[in-house]
């Protein structure tokens, strides 16, 4: 007979303690290892303890009790003695003996956390003995994640001066909710620990907003904050010296570009992360911070979800508000602060006239950061944002004003005689070949055009088929037309397969060339109207 | 205060003790005439005699066994075996009578013998290079010197001629040129007392001979890089002064041994258990050894060298345990 304790996990770095939400099972149930038992919620996320044995379960706290991170909630006893088969005490398995040379070269292995338990020296847990502190409120600056004696004493000193400056405790008063004791908690150590700096930059922000406006319209996946989070994703993987987080006597370099995103829940602000936002487009960043978004309302967060993130976007521009001064998130080297995208009046060209602009006030942990690296990255994230467009899919479409269905414009630069053409959806080049004096990027006008008429006569026949519901396979055109100079002909050769009869599909033709609006529109008294403006340029 | 070198420490001692105590006798291959060949018995045979120092033929386990007999019979002989490996080889007589013929025979007699084991990777192939301390601290009734300054050579020499236990004498052969002060009036710290020979609170190293001035060189590299470590220098594995490191560890929470012996169950496997058994609330981090690989010790200097614990794997060893 082993009776064995179910602890209360610990579910993010800063967890102290958890809230039973819900018991799934009845006291003195019979239980199977691994099956959900209890609901448990942390400060931040809502997570199902498991059975760690198969046997009898007895309820050690009620629905809605605070329990400290290791405390017992429960106990399962199992009528087979698994004392031996279940000391899992955390410390990692052994690795197999080497047989040579490198035995003693090898670094001490890493200590694998294989229990909610939190892994301490000896030293460090006599320590925590003698000075009460709990371990569970312990984290380790060790990349094994063993705490030691050093952080116990961080941990009594921080508790100290958490006192010395905390408000003295009132009987009355709201109490907090643990999502907000633990904000308060992180937000006060951060900003007793970590000097901060605040750079605000001004942000041309013409094609952040076209590209907004693209996204509202579904024309591009993704909101504005995806395409902050990938920019500024992207800009801190240029800058992997800034991604790091303060370790005492050195800088702990974090493993990824993560980017933690301030998102409103009805229980308090929580930052769910976007990890190796840097590797994602923004498409795939949408979709994250869509499922991370709706977890966070919801109150489901996971804990991988949470914490560690390199950078954190905090957006409060639906606000209008400007600018901030923004407290960094705890251990984490910078903290972005969308200001609102705005009309303002700048000077271009030596006129006022209307430009969007958007104020971006970013806070810097400066002992991981100095003021010129900080400038540095500044400076590159108002650049990357000032030419948005190049993050998205089809990038010329997003930063055009919108073009009617049949309206086009066309430029072409310079010493070429290329021409870019687009519509509201699409853009295409016309060139000439280079025996014609172009640089052949693209078809001639004059094949553009007879393209157009075979497709658009190709399509028409098509859709006469559709109409009368007659079966059309694939359909092939050849067109030849006056190969040089004026064209003075064309003739349009299609063949169809086809299941219908041939006489039913040869008279889809005459409809076909009724409706066809390129065959329409090239005729001779089509009225064009061509205008030019001469714009003053430098010689 | 003069400045000798380990050698001349060491027949400086042998010298001392021949003068002090008639009974006391030096022999071994090449010994007498040519003054071993190390040169430590220098002069001996010319000052004392072909009757007190005098060559031996090459048989290891006659030369202990006649210094068991001679020891038993009221003399104080000290042997030289040239290499320490030879331990081995003369097995029978160091491990099973000296060690156990006084117990064995109710405390009838003593055992007042000396081994002279020259040790120590020298590119001298397997047979001729390792560093077998640990056979000897393994092993019931024998003493164990390990000296690592010319002070301690001589010292700890002469307080092994005056045991009257069977004392195994390593004397490093690297060490042999090496100078170091020696103060002839100071009196000789006792068997089974370790030296500290630089104190720190940030970890605690225990090595001894060539390991040991390893690791006071890292000591100081580390120092440059704000980690005091705490190098102790334990003089005899048997007896072994714990307490001394039990002391140092509890004020550091870190334990590294180097050694040049081979590292399964080495001197530093002894100290690592002693720790998890004596000192467990007082470790903060995992307890580590440098020592050889459970390899053959090669003739070539690269391959000696490739798996020599250096001075660079100490102090990374040092600072990825105090991280």
């Amino acid at each position: 007979m082993s009776e064995r304790p179910l602890i209360m996990p610990r579910l993010g770095q800063a967890m102290e303690f958890g809230t039973v939400a819900e018991w799934l099972t009845e006291d003195g149930a019979a239980v199977q290892a691994g099956q959900p038992v209890a609901s448990v919620e942390s400060d931040k996320a809502t997570y199902e303890i498991e059975a760690t044995q198969a046997g009898v379960i007895r309820r050690l706290a009620a629905v809605g009790a605070e329990i400290p991170v290791g405390e017992p909630i429960a106990t399962i006893s199992s009528g087979i003695d698994h004392e031996t088969a279940g000391a899992a005490s955390g410390i990692g398995a052994v690795a197999p003996s080497p047989t040579r040379g490198e035995a003693d070269r090898r670094p001490a292995r890493a200590f694998a956390h294989t229990s909610a338990r939190p892994l301490a020296s000896p030293r460090a847990k006599a320590l925590a003995r003698s000075l009460t502190v709990d371990l569970g409120a312990v984290s380790s600056h060790r990349p094994d994640g063993l705490i030691v004696a050093a952080d116990v004493e961080a941990a009594a000193a921080a508790r100290k001066a958490g006192r010395a400056d905390d408000a003295p405790a009132a009987a009355d008063g709201v109490p907090l909710t643990p999502t907000q004791r633990t904000a308060a908690e992180r937000l006060a150590r951060s900003w007793r620990q970590a000097p901060h700096i605040v750079q605000m930059v001004e942000v041309d922000a013409d094609q952040l907003a076209a590209a907004a406006a693209a996204m509202r319209e579904g024309r591009v996946p993704g909101t504005l904050n995806d395409l902050l989070i990938k920019a500024a994703a992207d800009c801190l993987a240029q800058f992997p010296r800034l991604n790091a987080r303060f370790g005492g006597d050195r800088l702990i370099p974090l493993p990824e570009v993560s980017v933690g995103l301030a998102v409103a829940a009805e229980t308090g602000l929580t930052v769910p992360v976007v990890r190796a936002a840097d590797r994602l487009s923004v498409a795939e960043i949408a979709e994250a911070t869509q499922a991370l978004i709706a977890a966070a309302r919801a109150g489901r967060l996971r804990p991988g979800q949470l914490g560690g993130a390199s950078l954190t976007i905090s957006n409060l521009g639906a606000y209008g508000i400007a600018f901030g001064t923004p407290v960094l998130n705890l251990d984490e080297p910078i903290l972005v602060f969308v200001g609102a995208l705005e009309e303002r009046p700048v000077v271009r060209a030596g006129r006022i006239v209307v430009g969007r602009r958007v104020m971006l006030s970013i806070a810097y942990d400066h002992r991981v950061i100095d003021g010129l690296e900080a400038a540095r990255f500044s400076q590159a994230l108002k650049r990357r944002l000032e030419t948005a467009a190049e993050l998205l899919p089809g990038a010329a479409d997003v930063s055009a004003p919108r073009l009617g269905a049949r309206e086009l414009d066309a430029t072409s630069p310079a010493g070429a005689l290329e021409v870019q053409v687009r519509d509201a959806r699409h853009a295409w080049t016309v060139d000439e070949p280079s025996n014609a004096g172009g640089t052949d990027t693209g078809p001639d006008p004059v094949n553009l055009v007879l393209g157009a008429l075979a497709s658009c006569m190709v399509i028409a026949l098509k859709l006469a088929a559709r109409r009368r519901r007659i079966a059309l396979g694939e359909v092939r055109a050849h067109l030849a037309a006056t190969p040089q100079g004026k064209v003075k002909e064309a003739v349009l050769r299609l063949e169809v397969w086809s299941t219908a009869h041939e006489a039913e599909v040869l008279s889809l033709l005459a409809p076909a060339k009724a409706t066809c609006l390129v065959h329409d529109m090239l005729r001779p008294d089509l009225p064009v109207t061509v205008e030019l403006t001469v714009h003053p340029a430098d010689a | 205060m003069r400045e000798i070198t380990y050698s001349k420490a060491l027949n400086e001692a042998l010298d001392e003790a021949l003068a002090e105590d008639e009974d006391v006798i030096v022999y071994g291959c090449d010994v007498g005439r040519w003054g071993g060949i190390f040169n430590i018995t220098t002069g001996l045979q010319a000052k004392y005699g072909a009757d007190r120092v005098f060559d031996s033929p090459i048989s290891e386990n006659v030369l202990v066994g006649a210094g068991v007999g001679a020891a038993v019979g009221g003399l104080r002989p000290v042997v030289e075996l040239q290499f320490a490996d030879f331990l081995l080889t003369a097995g029978d007589e160091i491990f099973f009578k000296a060690g156990m013929w006084r117990f064995m025979h109710g405390g009838a007699f003593t055992v007042p013998l000396v081994v002279r084991l020259p040790s120590g990777a020298t590119g001298a192939g397997p047979e001729h290079s390792t560093c077998p301390e640990a056979y000897v601290m393994h092993s019931p009734g024998l003493l164990c010197c390990v000296p690592s300054t010319p002070a301690d050579a001589k010292g700890l020499l002469k307080l092994a001629i005056r045991s009257d236990n069977p004392v195994m004498f390593f004397e490093h052969r690297r060490l042999y040129q090496t100078r170091g002060p020696i103060d002839d009036a100071a009196a000789v710290a006792p068997f089974g007392k370790a030296a500290v020979r630089r104190e720190g609170r940030h970890a605690t190293i225990v090595a001894w001979q060539v390991m040991l001035n390893r690791a006071l060189k890292a000591a100081e590299t580390l120092a440059a890089e704000g980690l005091d470590v705490e190098v102790i220098d334990p003089r005899t594995l048997a007896p072994f002064d714990f307490e001394t490191i039990l002391a140092s560890v509890k004020k550091t929470g870190a334990c590294l041994v180097v050694e040049e012996g081979y590292r399964r169950l080495g001197v530093g496997a002894e100290i690592g258990a002693r720790l998890f058994e004596e000192a467990l609330p007082y470790l903060d981090r995992p307890f580590r050894r440098l020592a050889i690989p459970d390899v053959p010790i090669g003739s070539a200097p690269a391959l000696v060298n490739r798996i020599l614990p250096s001075e660079d794997e100490i102090v990374a060893a040092v600072r990825e345990m105090t991280r």
